[in-house]
């Protein structure tokens, strides 16, 4: 065989170097609009002094319609997770306003997150079989390493011809972050175990862009990010971040938009069409504020589906849910409400023993029936039911405290006397559990709120309890006892007795 | 520190918190009135990297918060 001249060679490498091939594709132009932990946030959020509302799905369905204009084909509607739990509006009809208008906005894809099972499986598959989109989460198995029934691991879309895979993530934190037993038979694996192969997988079935959609805060991405080879973009959540510019780790960019449909993310993009890499990111600011002024357009079918359900809140809040026999009133030390309270806390949990501040107990209520808006009243906030162990010598001085406040706990399955002549600090007397007396070095479960729990009202002694669980939002919990305990009739019986 | 609890920092103080817990949570254990106050919207509370966070963000162990002024 004749060899080609070295000087010959050289020049045909020069000559095939120096002139291009077949043209190089231009770069595809895609638009991510993303939102997060929205809570089911549909109406606007007044603005404080004189200035307007911000937020409001009708709003942000407006925006997102104004940013598929401006890239038809070539846009994508995701959510991070955490959508439904949250407001009168969203609550009372179980999510199903949200899911409404998300179906009529067009999403392609939401993550689960932890609030997802906030009211349970049954809840959840709902909600999952009235989306028109799917819901997605690698990472949450049963035994046998199954998917959430109906859940998908990831998806696959086409957009401009360009191939892009939209995994989803869930926070390990569903555990303990939502109520025990909601999640029972499943477990949260974390994500470097599932993501590497899943990568691989979308990537032999023609993925060119990875984009993972997590729950689980924007320094969980972050460690996810420089963990994990092969994600071109992070679509987060669960941390309420706002990522006014994206943020790189390695070749993933990282984008979040904060929390109650407060911003749109708009995240523009430029893709290489051959690898699916992000080329460039033309725009550096990626959020957009969601004023609600009057002046501002609204998409008229997404605001008709929250009118829908906003209407019927009047009517929902003035359905009667319970009966009291007597005056339920609040007052320093025990009181009737307070007992009423804590015993439907403590019936919730099961725990040995319940404790309430009086200052999350704010109206009273005379006696016959009970609308479900005099209890939003009556709890206004959106405590949560939190279980800790505490030792016997832990509530003591928890109730110690108790005397320097001039009372301002209310208590459930415990009976305390105290000695108001006695120094500070030495005032409880007498302290039963459960009808014994307390033993101080015994572990018990004690419910409170989650106010309580981080030590609120210089209560820090609830901190230093252990395995603490997150429960049910306080007022499910009293709605519950006055479903199943109505007429209720509660009175002071000695719980909490101060002498002289 | 044991697995069910978790250190984070508000303005440089450092709080011990059940796990699960959020950011008003360490507001609440650092000082009420920084919560008080971030609640009425008068401050906001900004992450390591300078980021605006919401109250009801999650957390995880060695977490850093500073409260400031909110942006107009």
């Amino acid at each position: 065989m004749n060899k080609i001249p070295p000087l010959l060679a050289a020049l045909l490498f020069f000559l095939a170097s120096s002139f291009p091939g077949p043209a190089a594709a231009e770069p595809v132009d895609l638009t991510v609009l993303h939102i997060n932990d929205f809570h089911g946030n549909l109406l606007p959020r007044p603005g404080k002094e004189g200035k307007p509302a911000t937020g409001g799905m009708a709003r942000i369905a407006k925006m997102v319609a104004e940013e598929r204009a401006k890239n038809p084909g070539g846009t994508l509607l995701l959510s991070a997770g955490d959508m439904f739990q949250g407001t009168p509006i969203s609550n009372l009809f179980r999510g199903k306003p949200v899911i409404e208008a998300m179906n009529r906005m067009g999403f392609d894809a939401m993550t689960v997150g932890n609030h997802e099972f906030d009211w349970g499986m049954e809840a959840f598959d709902d909600l999952r079989q009235a989306a028109a989109f799917p819901f997605l989460s690698a990472n949450i198995v049963d035994g046998q390493g199954a998917l959430l029934p109906g859940v998908k691991p990831y998806i696959l879309v086409r957009k401009k011809g360009l191939k892009i895979a939209v995994i989803g993530i869930t926070t390990p934190e569903t555990h303990y972050a939502t109520k025990p037993g909601n999640l029972r038979g499943y477990r949260v694996i974390a994500v470097e175990k599932v993501l590497p192969a899943l990568i691989a997988k979308v990537r032999q079935e023609g993925a060119g862009t990875v984009i993972v959609l997590s729950h689980m805060g924007l320094d969980e991405d972050r460690e996810t990010a420089s963990k994990v080879g092969g994600i071109d973009l992070i679509v987060g959540g669960h941390s309420h971040t706002e990522v006014k510019t994206a943020v790189a780790v390695g070749s993933t960019i990282i984008v979040q938009a904060g929390y109650y449909g407060q911003h749109l993310g708009v995240l523009k993009i430029a893709v290489d069409s051959a690898s699916g890499k992000i080329v460039r990111q033309p725009e550096r600011r990626i959020l957009r504020k969601v004023q609600s002024g009057p002046a501002d357009p609204v998409d008229e079918g997404v605001a008709a589906i929250v009118r829908k359900y906003d209407d019927q809140i009047r009517e929902e809040f003035g359905r009667t849910v319970g009966e009291t026999r007597v005056d339920l009133a609040k007052r320093p030390f025990e009181s009737n409400l307070g007992n009423l309270v804590c015993d439907a806390m403590r019936e919730a949990t099961g725990a040995d023993a319940a404790i309430q501040n009086n200052g999350g107990i704010r109206t009273a209520i005379p006696k016959g029936k009970i609308t479900l808006e005099q209890v939003y009243m009556l709890l206004p906030f959106d405590n949560n039911l939190m279980t800790l162990e505490l030792t016997g010598a832990q509530i003591a001085e928890i109730l110690e405290h108790n005397a320097k406040t001039e009372g301002m706990l209310q208590v459930s399955g415990l009976k305390v006397m105290y000695d108001m002549t006695a120094p500070e600090g030495s005032r409880v007397k007498e302290l039963t559990i459960g009808g014994k007396p307390a033993e101080r070095s015994r572990t018990y479960r004690v419910t409170t709120n989650d106010f309580l729990a981080a030590g609120g009202d210089r209560f820090g002694m609830f901190r230093e309890g252990k395995n603490a669980v997150i429960g049910d939002n306080v007022r499910d919990a009293f709605l519950d006892y006055l479903r199943k305990h109505s007429p209720v009739s509660p009175r002071t019986e000695g719980r909490i007795v101060v002498t002289p | 520190m044991s697995a069910d609890k978790m250190t984070v920092y508000v303005n440089g103080n450092a709080v011990e918190l059940h796990r699960g817990m959020k950011v008003k949570h360490a507001l609440i254990a650092c000082d009420q009135s920084l919560y008080d106050a971030a609640e009425a919207g008068e401050l906001a509370v900004r992450d390591a990297g300078g980021f605006t966070v919401g109250l009801e963000g999650s957390l995880r162990d060695g977490a850093k918060l500073y409260t400031s002024k909110p942006d107009e």
